[in-house]
């Protein structure tokens, strides 16, 4: 600025005097009476280190005065010029402009603390990293690296409390999430208005990323990230109670980049094909290729980024789960078609490194399973160029000794489609809970029941008696063994008894005397012999439930559709691992069941109804005799009637056929159910169990196994039939009389006719067909033989 | 109903004949055939959500001749006065041929104990003692748990009732929580007081159980405890085993203890490794000296009867035997022990909390074991030694005693 001849120079501050009043506005900018120089000073040093953002800056400062009141653009010209004349200066442009970048300056320095300041500067260079980041990640051809980098850049920028406009921001986040996360429509959606530029930024320091291919995290990390996210959001307001209590394990995302990589540089292309096999070729391929993948490598820059991982990790317990591009996506859940590899991770880097790369391959391997392909197949998603990507993540629990195991986990479901009491509010959400590793609760294991809780009622269940409720406990926990490496099932009493567990009290009820009740003290003796799992003090006295329910709800809202969590709970905090839509069934409003049916065309009667459904014209029935099957002495003639039963599901896969067996189908425990997997069923219209005797206690609802997802999804209706309950029907004289279709239909099954029946229901009941309703409003259903409903 | 599944009339019937043959006067006949006291009772109770709903409930005392009656507390959706009647019936006979000083009784409440929370038990409970509370006491009337009903309830109602009256009273229920004056020894008692039983039969029939096998069907808690005590007691080698989810048969013998874990561990016996699977309908036709049903009711019939190859059947169960195989197993000169005979510790021991109740002194486990022992044994005794004069089986026999036992306490109050 150049003063005006002559006059006598007089600035803002200018050592001793006071200024003579600026002329002009009656509100001026920069008011007359002293004001502290250093701010101003200090803001001026700070704009000095962004020449290139002084603009902005100017523009942001106005911005945020003309919001406080202080000032407008239109005075501050009027201003400048008055203080100009003041001083002695010339009037000119250069210097009209040079003086209202001091007011706005001066007046900003005076109107906001440093931590303000400090905000407004790093908005500037906030918008400014945005707009680059902005054209990079949404330029033609861009690199994941040159989009790394802009995201880098603006994230190293401290985020304060002042953020980018959502509008604005919307489309970056889109196009990181869809470059980076997922390009799923309906997760983009949801993503778009939770995860932040700032969390990508987060997310992608922990990817590991290939150097030559991109790729995504795939739908499970996809999930558990959105999730968190939710609940716990970075811009606005979270609820303190899930902030504080809600976590997520820690995790690492091997993209998809890095399978593509793998496949490439070992020229594994056949692959490419093997979807389109059939389901022998498939089963037959499974050992060729566990061969190849055993000896194929991944390369070695990857290699040394496993090993760096490793490092960072640490020698904890690690598992690797399947997080394919097309895992649980809107409507496809993939059930468990997916493997996921627990490992020990203990011991030397090179022997960690060995184990986490076997389990990496094997995961990686469960790809072209015939499984998953069968469910693609059946669902429309063969042709799809599905990829996988693994989440490390370290196992949430405790050491106790050589065993490494979470105190709960489990998987919960926003809306509770199933209940056996019409007080139970669906729309609460249940919880399939168990002690140790949650494998418990998601395979279809024998010998045991995961705690149902629902939350409406959270102590309210079935069983009444001590007698029942010990039956209808967990007997098995699923443990990591360190020293073997591997997953390792212990029976509840011998690990009671094995390892002193400190929160125990919230865990089990002890049995004295017939008399159940959990410990009322902690430091109360627990006698393991006495002990069983039921949880009753982690529901009645901690919030638990409440922080479930509210959790549920919160990502029910969000999805805009029901929810399925698999979570941890551990030192009393909440790990989301895993959150996908919810499968399901069809909701089918009332269904009227026939009335006054002539008793001998009843098939069956049941009063325990998990979802209402109806199954029409079934032509053919498969029934496995419960007892029959009982009788066979040996394991591996239980396991042949589980192959007639899959050869039958493909024989029939053009009939409309029901299913009906013994206990529980796809168990684990092969005498308690046949074992099948869906592949083997998925042509059936009706999955019937048949349990003998069941006196009065719920039996294991395997809502939320992924066996049972499987047949929600597929549209199978799952029925629960108690022959010896007082008031059902089940008439096991018409499947014995009736001829047995077997032999005719597979001469190779011949030798199983006397436990594995098949029926023409047409031919013995005077061209009628078998028709299944199921109410679960009235919780009662009925199969009847009735004419063709057409 | 039907008469023949009316149990009311089912149990009128077995006093019938036993009271022909023992020529019983009319009177005290009539007597015997119903119940003496009947109260059904109306309950509202406050529900959670501030909603009140109306309970109905029964407690019924059919004789008390021979001393307070004692029977358990039903809660159950099906519930009726006809069923409550019946099983009151059956606690007369019962704690008669145990030659316990009580009568018999019954209580019910028609509900779903599965829809209620825990705090609308504990008002349900408590509503129902209020409204009984007339009828009940240690000097009156008993109830113990049953069908539904648990220690807790019985904790609850024992709370009421003690409020109710302004003293402390634990004899007025029995199957108490430990804290609160429950007997040691409840657990195994009915399985325990079988094995006693079992002991004395073999003496009495000149069965010799050194190197003596069993089959036992049912390892709930009453089965579960017979095989073990069978097995550490009396020596007895489990060859076969059975229940609903299939069986398991080894000459060499079964380990008790696996036997036991396993079934806890699978939820039923199918799948034991220490033998060859087995039906149900096969371990009936096991060649054991013994031979336990512990499970259902009706599953020796006329049918199958024919084929039991043991020489003693201990019936653990309630009416696992029909009136027709009863007969069948007669004449093939098989020793039945009777249903309520067999398992008659539970109620011992629950008359044993009575008993440690009033004196408000308690027993130790050895103690309580021991009494029970000497009861289930004096108990055998009186109806072998019927069973021998009135050359009627033993079925027949613990009638006569029972009835005998019951009439005589009647006539000697002077009621005929």
């Amino acid at each position: 600025m150049r003063p005006r001849a002559g006059a006598e120079a007089s600035g803002v501050n200018r050592g001793g005097g006071r200024p003579p009043p600026a002329k002009g506005g009656e509100n001026p900018i920069v008011p007359a009476e002293p004001i502290s120089m250093l701010p101003v000073y200090r803001l001026l040093r700070r704009i000095m280190r962004y020449p290139d953002l002084v603009e902005t800056l100017r523009e942001i400062f106005l911005k945020a005065l003309a919001a406080k009141g202080i000032a407008a653009p239109e005075g501050l010209r009027q201003e400048a010029c008055a203080r100009l004349a003041a001083e002695g200066f010339e009037p000119t442009e250069a210097n009209i402009r040079e003086y209202t970048d001091l007011l706005i300056c001066t007046a900003f320095a005076q109107a906001f603390n440093e931590q303000e300041i400090e905000d407004y500067i790093n908005l500037a260079r906030k918008q400014d990293r945005f707009q680059n980041l902005n054209k990079v990640v949404n330029m033609e051809g861009t690199t994941t690296r040159k989009i790394k980098k802009a995201l880098k850049e603006f994230c190293e920028i401290p985020m304060g409390d002042l953020y980018i406009s959502p509008s604005e921001a919307e489309g970056v986040r889109v196009a990181l999430v869809n470059h980076f996360i997922s390009n799923q429509l309906p997760f983009i959606g949801i993503a778009k208005h939770h995860i932040t530029i700032r969390d990508i930024g987060e997310l992608a320091d922990r990817i590991i990323w290939n150097r030559r291919r991109p790729g995504k995290i795939g739908g499970k990390s996809a999930g558990m990230f959105l999730a968190y996210k939710i609940l716990v959001p970075k811009l606005t307001q979270s609820d303190p109670e899930i902030e504080k209590l809600v976590r997520i394990p820690e995790s690492y995302y091997i993209n998809t980049g890095n399978f593509s990589d793998f496949i490439d540089s070992n020229e594994l292309y056949q692959f490419h094909t093997q979807k389109y096999k059939s389901r022998e070729e498939l089963e037959e391929g499974c050992q060729q290729i566990a061969a190849l993948f055993q000896n194929a490598q991944f390369s070695p820059d990857v290699v040394a980024d496993f090993r760096e991982l490793l490092q960072k990790v640490g020698e904890h317990p690690l598992i690797l789960r399947s997080s394919s591009l097309l895992e649980d996506n809107f409507g496809y859940a993939f059930s468990g078609k997916y493997d996921s590899f627990f490992i020990a991770n203990q011991g030397d880097l090179e022997t960690r490194l060995k184990e986490f790369i076997w389990g990496l391959k094997h995961v990686h391997m469960s790809t072209y399973n015939p499984a998953p392909i069968i469910y693609r197949r059946d669902n429309n998603l063969l042709d799809f160029d599905e990829k996988m990507s693994v989440l490390v993540q370290k196992v949430v629990g405790r050491r106790f000794g050589d065993y490494f195991f979470p105190f709960a986990a489990g998987v919960a479901f926003s809306f509770g489609a199933y209940s056996w009491s019409p007080r139970i509010r669906k729309e609460d959400g249940m919880i399939r809970l168990v002690h140790g590793l949650a494998t418990q609760a998601v395979d279809r294991v024998g010998g045991g029941y995961p705690r149902m809780v629902h939350l409406s009622h959270p102590q309210l269940r079935p069983e009444v008696e001590a007698s029942q409720i010990l039956k209808y406990s967990q007997k098995i926990v699923d443990v990591l063994n360190l020293k073997t490496g591997r997953l390792q099932s212990v029976p509840f009493q011998q690990l009671a008894r094995e390892v002193t567990h400190p929160d125990l009290f919230f865990a089990v009820s002890v049995d004295q005397e017939g008399h159940l009740a959990a410990p009322m003290f902690r430091g109360q003796a627990i006698p393991p012999q006495r002990a069983c799992l039921t949880f009753d003090n982690l529901l009645a006295k901690t919030e638990f439930c409440p922080l479930m329910r509210k959790v549920l709800r919160k990502l029910q809202e969000a999805y805009g559709r029901p929810v399925d969590v698999e979570f941890v709970w551990e030192g009393g905090l909440l790990y989301i691992v895993q959150c996908r839509s919810l499968a399901l069934h069809k909701e089918m409003g009332v269904v009227a069941l026939p009335q006054d049916l002539p008793p001998d065309r009843v098939l069956f009667t049941n009063d325990r109804v998990m979802y209402s459904g109806l199954a029409a014209n079934i032509e053919y029935i498969v029934y496995v005799d419960p007892k029959a099957y009982a009788q066979l002495a040996s394991h591996s003639e239980k396991l042949a009637i589980g192959r007639a039963v899959s050869r039958l599901n493909h024989l029939l896969q053009d009939k409309r056929f029901a299913l009906f067996g013994p206990g529980r189908w796809g168990s684990n425990d092969i005498t308690l159910g046949v074992r099948v997997g869906y592949g083997d069923i998925n042509h059936t219209l009706v999955l019937g169990e048949v349990a003998f005797a069941e006196d009065g206690g719920t039996p294991e609802v395997s809502y939320g196994t992924h066996f049972f997802n499987d047949l929600v999804e597929a549209g199978i209706l799952s029925i629960a039939i108690f022959p010896d309950q007082q008031g059902t029907v089940f008439n096991e004289p018409f499947l014995h009389r009736a001829p047995n279709r077997l032999k005719s239909l597979a001469p190779e099954l011949a030798p199983y006719e006397g436990v594995v029946h098949v029926i023409h229901v047409p031919e013995v009941t005077a061209g009628c067909y078998l028709q299944v309703f199921q109410d679960d409003a009235g919780q009662k259903g009925v199969g009847c033989f009735q004419a063709s409903s057409g | 109903m039907s008469e023949s599944l009316n149990p009311f009339s089912n149990a009128q019937q077995q006093l019938d004949s036993a009271a022909a043959k023992l020529g019983l006067d009319a009177a005290t006949h009539e007597l015997l055939r119903w119940p003496m006291q009947e109260l059904k009772v109306t309950m509202p109770v406050k529900m959670d959500d501030g909603s009140t709903r109306i309970f109905h409930g029964f407690r019924v005392a059919h004789n008390t001749a021979r001393g307070p009656a004692k029977g358990g507390l039903r809660w159950h959706p099906d519930e009726t006065l006809d069923t409550v009647r019946a099983l009151a019936t059956w606690m007369t006979w019962k704690t008669a041929v145990v030659d316990l000083p009580l009568g018999g009784g019954k209580g019910g409440v028609i509900c779903n104990p599965k829809a209620l929370s825990m705090a609308e038990k504990e008002r349900l409970a408590r509503a129902y003692m209020r409204a009984v509370v007339r009828v009940l006491g240690s000097a009156r009337d008993v109830p113990a748990p049953d069908v539904y009903t648990t220690p807790q309830i019985m904790a609850w109602m024992l709370d009421e009732y003690e409020t109710l009256t302004g003293a402390k009273q634990p004899g007025v229920i029995t199957g108490k929580p430990l804290p609160l004056g429950g007997s040691p020894g409840r657990e195994d008692a009915t399985g325990r007081g079988g094995v006693y039983v079992l002991r004395e039969a073999a003496k009495a029939f000149n069965i010799d159980l050194n190197g003596a096998t069993m089959a036992i069907q049912g390892l709930g808690n009453v089965g579960k405890y017979g095989a073990l005590l069978a097995e550490s007691i009396l020596g007895l080698k489990i060859i076969a085993a059975a229940d609903e989810t299939g069986g398991v048969y080894n000459p060499k013998g079964l380990e008790a203890q696996k036997l036991v874990d396993h079934v806890a561990m699978h939820g039923g016996v199918a799948g034991f490794g220490d033998g060859d699977a087995l039906t149900n309908e096969e371990l009936f036709a096991v060649e054991a000296t013994v031979l336990v049903p512990a499970a259902l009711e009706n599953v020796i019939t006329e049918k199958n009867a024919d084929r039991l190859r043991c020489k003693l059947c201990l019936e653990l169960a309630n009416g696992p035997s029909t009136p027709e195989a009863d007969q069948i197993l007669e004449e093939k000169g098989i020793a039945v022990i009777p249903d309520f005979l067999a398992n008659a510790g539970g109620v011992t021991v629950s008359y044993f909390e009575q008993v440690q109740n009033a004196y408000n002194f308690y027993w130790t486990l050895k103690e309580v074991q021991t009494r029970l022992d000497e009861q289930m044994t004096q108990a055998f005794r009186g109806v072998f030694e019927m069973h021998q004069r009135e050359q009627v089986n033993m079925r027949k026999a613990a009638y006569l005693v029972s009835v005998a036992r019951v009439a005589e306490a009647c006539k000697l109050r002077g009621w005929v």
